[in-house]
């Protein structure tokens, strides 16, 4: 294209969009809700991403014991609960790390977590809570300290349990740590004359799966509900556009006649539309980033600040999700602009463009 | 050159606009075509500018062959033809210089070229002193020759002049003529489509006559062409 005729298609573009500026505007306008819409649906879902992933222990499924349990029949819990986890493709799980010496595996993605050693993980957590050194006194009296009895409590009046901490390295594939989940409550144990019945209570397995498939439908649905209003806004952008582009081929309609009857090109003509609707899109993506920008660095971080604050608790975190995705946001709202912007006013010359 | 080989034209709710036309026009030829309203003028021009196109036979235009013409090639054949529309079809907002302006820029002349070719034209029509105003400043003999300095600008093979006498006053009706002719003598096949029995009968030029859609007769000066 020569630049001459690249400057006077835009010149035309731009005085397109003057000429009908209300409708321009109401474009604009209906463009700028469409990206907003998408973009505060991927911040958010992203958000739901980021914090569910920083949740503690997600990763973890824990085995509570019973507080009855003999030692042997705690071996026995652990090396079921072992070989489950043996073939689980979802658990680093090297042999070599095995140690014939130690009757219950240790391993750092599966391990027995002592009554003894909840209580001590229980006294670290809330060291700074006054009401634990009435608690700690009254149960530590018992407590022989510099040994553990093995495997059971040895303090008896310790409160809690035993348990098995089972840690996946990958939670990509929940459904893995659900069928996981599934085979330890129907594991059995041996009691003392010698009939096995079932070793755990289903209250006694402590994991995210429930949570997690909560999280994951309600992340879904939002992904789902996203994508439909993005379809909805975009179909009504370019019926938008498309009017807006229509008026300006109406109002130059004796115009495009003469142009087609002078020998000028189906481009040429089709051009200065395509550019007032590129100048629409380009504007719309343009003020929907900054706009975006502000809901996520000032709304969504000072939402999540102001509950953070509150709780006491960081039950909630913004993530970095600007600075990792301000490009692809641009690129995005860029390319809807456009995409609605050429598509519309390709479709309004259609009628006008014919031989 | 213009040749019509059995040309046959239907418009799709089925109604025939012409009928097996066979006709040949040579290059720089001055041609009236005359014939009642519904006859096939409008036709035959718009099958000539490929407005519509033939249902049968065999069209060739400046080197177009009109009858098998592929529609990027369209934009091509008009660049050899000017044409000049009854009601002049001229951008009100546009001044004079402008308008004729407008049919190189849309072909995508250099601005350079422009500045050159819009004002030895506008000389040509008569009108280089009103280069800067408005069509509504114009008379209707004035707007007409714009129209003609339009149709001209791009150096056309071809001028096609649908009822140029159509909207003036009879005292224009003479000067238009002689534009025609000059322009004729600039080497240009000149079409011109009319009613106006006065001036086909003053300017003694080959007169083309369709009823129904097929020529009955051809004439030059009153005589049969060949």
């Amino acid at each position: 294209m020569k630049p001459s005729v690249f400057f006077y298609n835009l010149g035309q573009g731009f005085k397109g969009v003057a000429r009908n500026s209300v409708m321009s505007t109401a474009s604009i306008l209906v463009l700028i809700a469409c990206m907003i819409l998408v973009g505060t649906f991927f911040v958010v879902i992203d958000t739901i991403d980021r914090n569910f992933n920083a949740i503690d222990d997600l990763n973890v499924i824990e085995v509570m014991m019973d507080k009855d349990y003999s030692e042997s029949q705690i071996i026995e819990i652990g090396e079921k609960l072992s070989s489950i986890c043996n073939d689980s493709p979802i658990i680093d799980w090297s042999s070599d790390q095995w140690t014939d010496d130690i009757v219950i595996p240790k391993h750092e993605n599966f391990k027995y977590v002592s009554p003894d050693e909840h209580f001590e993980l229980f006294k670290d957590k809330y060291q700074n809570q006054p009401w634990l050194d009435a608690f700690t006194d009254e149960h530590e009296g018992d407590h022989d300290e510099g040994t553990h009895a093995g495997i059971t409590s040895s303090m008896q009046d310790n409160p809690l349990r035993g348990s098995f901490r089972i840690t996946f390295i990958n939670l990509s594939n929940f459904d893995e740590v659900v069928k996981v989940r599934n085979r330890i409550d129907s594991i059995t144990v041996t009691d003392a004359n010698g009939t096995e019945h079932d070793a755990i209570a289903t209250e006694d397995i402590k994991d995210y799966a429930e949570l997690y498939e909560n999280v994951m439908s309600i992340k879904n649905a939002l992904y789902v509900a996203g994508l439909w209003l993005m379809v909805i806004f975009l179909i009504i952008s370019l019926f938008v556009i498309m009017n807006t582009i229509k008026l300006g081929v109406f109002a130059r309609r004796n115009e495009i006649t003469f142009m087609r009857l002078c020998g000028a090109t189906k481009s040429f003509i089709r051009m200065p539309f395509i550019v007032e609707g590129v100048i629409i899109g380009t504007i719309s993506a343009a003020i929907s980033f900054g706009i975006e920008f502000y809901l996520y660095e000032y709304l969504l971080k000072g939402i999540v600040q102001s509950a953070t604050g509150t709780s006491g608790v960081a039950a909630i975190t913004a993530g970095d999700f600007w600075s990792d995705y301000a490009i692809l946001v641009g690129i995005g709202f860029l390319a809807i602009g456009l995409f609605a912007g050429i598509v519309s006013s390709s479709i309004s010359l259609k009628k006008y463009l014919k031989a | 050159m213009i040749k019509f080989e059995n040309v046959s034209m239907e418009y799709s709710n089925g109604t025939a606009a012409l009928n097996n036309v066979s006709l040949q026009i040579n290059d720089g030829e001055f041609v009236f075509i005359v014939g009642h309203s519904g006859a096939g003028k409008t036709t035959l021009t718009k099958l000539l500018i490929c407005e519509e196109r033939v249902s049968s036979g065999r069209l060739e235009v400046n080197g177009f062959r009109l009858d098998k013409i592929r529609s990027w090639k369209i934009s091509k054949l008009r660049r050899t033809m000017g044409v000049v529309f009854q009601d002049f079809k001229l951008f009100e907002k546009m001044t004079v210089y402008e308008n004729v302006a407008f049919a190189m820029r849309v072909v995508g002349a250099k601005p350079s070229l422009i500045k050159k070719r819009v004002p030895f034209f506008l000389d040509i029509v008569g009108l280089g002193h009103k280069s800067d105003s408005f069509p509504s400043e114009l008379s209707g003999g004035e707007k007409q020759r714009v129209a003609f300095a339009r149709a001209l600008v791009n150096n056309p093979d071809t001028i096609i002049a649908d009822e140029p006498t159509g909207n003036v006053d009879v005292d224009l009706t003479e000067g238009i003529m002689e534009l025609l002719v000059k322009i004729n003598k600039l080497g240009k096949t000149v079409l011109v489509v009319t009613h106006d029995m006065n001036i086909i009968e003053q300017y003694k030029k080959r007169v083309i006559r369709i009823e129904g859609g097929s020529i009955v007769s051809d004439q030059i000066g009153g005589e049969i062409a060949e």
